[in-house]
């Protein structure tokens, strides 16, 4: 008994002595070697649990990451996407990368798949039934392709007679489009508006804003948060 | 989409890609620049019906939910045509169906919002999902859906089914007297007695009985086998007799 409550108390103190990083300088090079190591976005607790830092430092380290990155002398940037972050060429670049790797032809979604899409996107958890409803055209096809890509995926079943399959959209989705999370989806209100001007920004928000401006919203919250932990 | 055929009413030869016919009809409502509350749905499915008769004539598989929204066209301008009745709640018989395409609208505009978004970032390359080398015998731990199972499942049992094709058997139906004679001695020397018509009744083939009952008949001329009724009509029993005549000499002999 004696001998576990020793080690209980040298726990204890082994854990403070290992306070986490909070200097951003310190960890950025690790980061950095993080985000390159991964295609598939990393969220900031997992960043901040891998290097042991604090949230703040990994919200100010990916801040200064990003800024790096943010140049035209840069091939690659930071982008904020799906909850994380990962490392993604320029847009520029595209034609270029395309040539090198010999893809002539993308995975282009057609107009019903988008429709089925946007439906779901808007309106998840929601059932083939009701998409078919709202589209007026037999959706089942149109659905599975959206499966089989993983841009939604089930999400149990309705407590209706037949009880339908629901579908809701994957984390896959979110990186497809850029969201960061699904109440970044354009309000239905913003829809109604003059879509050119949607369009019109929307290469100027992708290629140079994304990256720095969720992170001012993001170390807010960071925040609260931390407070949390400490406590 | 269409703004050649703006000025006319006339359906036009070339058939722009209608992801639906709520798509089609919102199209039609564009270019008679009318309102999505306010249809003149005589005219609006006039126009709809003569799409519906082209499309027809090109794909008939897809014109099947374009009929359905037809159909409801002409239920609501016939509710229209029809004099409302006297104390009845004034209501526009055209409000569900307006109510439906400006929902539509807004999943269209939608679909719109994302294909450019899509556009966009398609020339956006992150680095591929290459598996990092990682501690040997670590097992790693996949993320798979039902829909990943169903179709591991799907390609199991093709691939079986390619490398396990059903054999294609082929049965040369032959009956040998002896191997009957040496069947029924056998079982005879197992149950002692045996109802032979029940015996003969087991045969799967018709050439098989006849052989059996050839074997019973040579049995019996061999004294070999001996049968009894018990009653007229009734059940033939076979009995081994007294001779000693095993199945090995039997097989031995009729060779």
């Amino acid at each position: 008994m004696t001998v576990e409550k020793e080690e209980t108390k040298v726990a204890a103190p082994a854990e403070e002595a290992r306070p986490r990083e909070g200097r951003p300088a310190k960890i950025l090079p690790a980061l950095e070697a993080l985000l390159f190591s991964s295609g598939s976005p990393i969220k900031k607790k997992e960043l901040a649990d891998a290097l042991e830092a604090t949230p703040e430092a990994v919200a100010e380290a990916l801040r200064l990451l990003a800024g790096q990155a943010d140049t035209p002398a840069r091939g690659v940037r930071l982008e904020e996407v799906a909850g994380g972050w990962r490392y993604v060429t320029r847009p520029e670049f595209d034609s270029l990368l395309r040539k090198f790797h010999e893809v002539t032809e993308r995975s282009r979604l057609s107009l019903p798949a988008l429709e089925t899409l946007a439906v779901i996107a808007y309106r998840q958890p929601i059932t083939l039934p009701e998409i078919q409803e709202i589209r007026s055209v037999n959706c089942a096809s149109v659905l599975n392709t959206l499966l089989e890509k993983r841009l939604v995926t089930t999400a149990g079943r309705k407590a209706v007679v037949g009880t339908p399959f629901l579908y809701r959209t994957t984390p896959d989705f979110l990186v497809r489009f850029g969201l960061n999370e699904l109440s970044e989806l354009p309000k239905p209100e913003e829809l109604a508006e003059d879509l050119a001007a949607t369009v019109a920004e929307a290469p100027a928000i992708q290629a140079e804003a994304a990256p720095a401006e969720p992170l001012d919203e993001e170390d807010d919250e960071d925040d609260g948060d931390d407070a949390d932990e400490e406590s | 989409m269409a703004d050649e055929e703006e000025t006319s009413g006339l359906p036009p030869v070339a058939i722009p890609a209608f992801s639906g016919p709520l798509d089609l009809l919102l199209h039609l409502i564009r270019i008679n620049e009318v309102s999505i509350t306010d249809i003149p749905i005589a005219e609006i499915t006039e126009q709809y019906t003569a799409y519906l008769d082209t499309m027809q004539e090109l794909d008939l598989d897809v014109a099947s939910d374009y009929v359905a929204l037809a159909a409801e066209l002409i239920y609501v301008k016939s509710r229209m045509l029809l004099p409302r009745a006297p104390g009845a709640p004034e209501e526009d018989p055209r409000f569900d169906l307006a109510r439906r395409l400006q929902e539509y609208e807004r999943v269209k505009r939608a679909a719109e919002t994302l294909h450019e978004i899509d556009s966009l970032r398609a020339g956006l390359w992150a680095r591929p999902d290459t598996r990092l080398p990682g501690p040997e015998g670590t097992p790693e731990t996949l993320q798979v859906s039902l829909f990943d199972l169903i179709d591991a499942f799907r390609k199991v049992t093709e691939r079986y089914r390619y490398s396990h094709p059903p054999a294609l058997e082929i049965h040369h139906l032959r009956f040998s007297v002896a191997d009957k004679m040496v069947e029924l001695v056998s079982r005879l020397d197992a149950s002692g007695d045996l109802p032979l018509l029940e015996f003969l009744g087991t045969m799967r083939y018709r050439a098989e009985a006849v052989t059996a009952f050839l074997a019973a008949l040579e049995l019996i001329r061999l004294g070999i086998v001996t049968v009894f009724q018990a009653a007229p009509f009734g059940e033939i029993h076979a009995r081994r007799t007294a001779v000693a005549f095993s199945a090995e000499q039997i097989r031995d002999t009729y060779r």
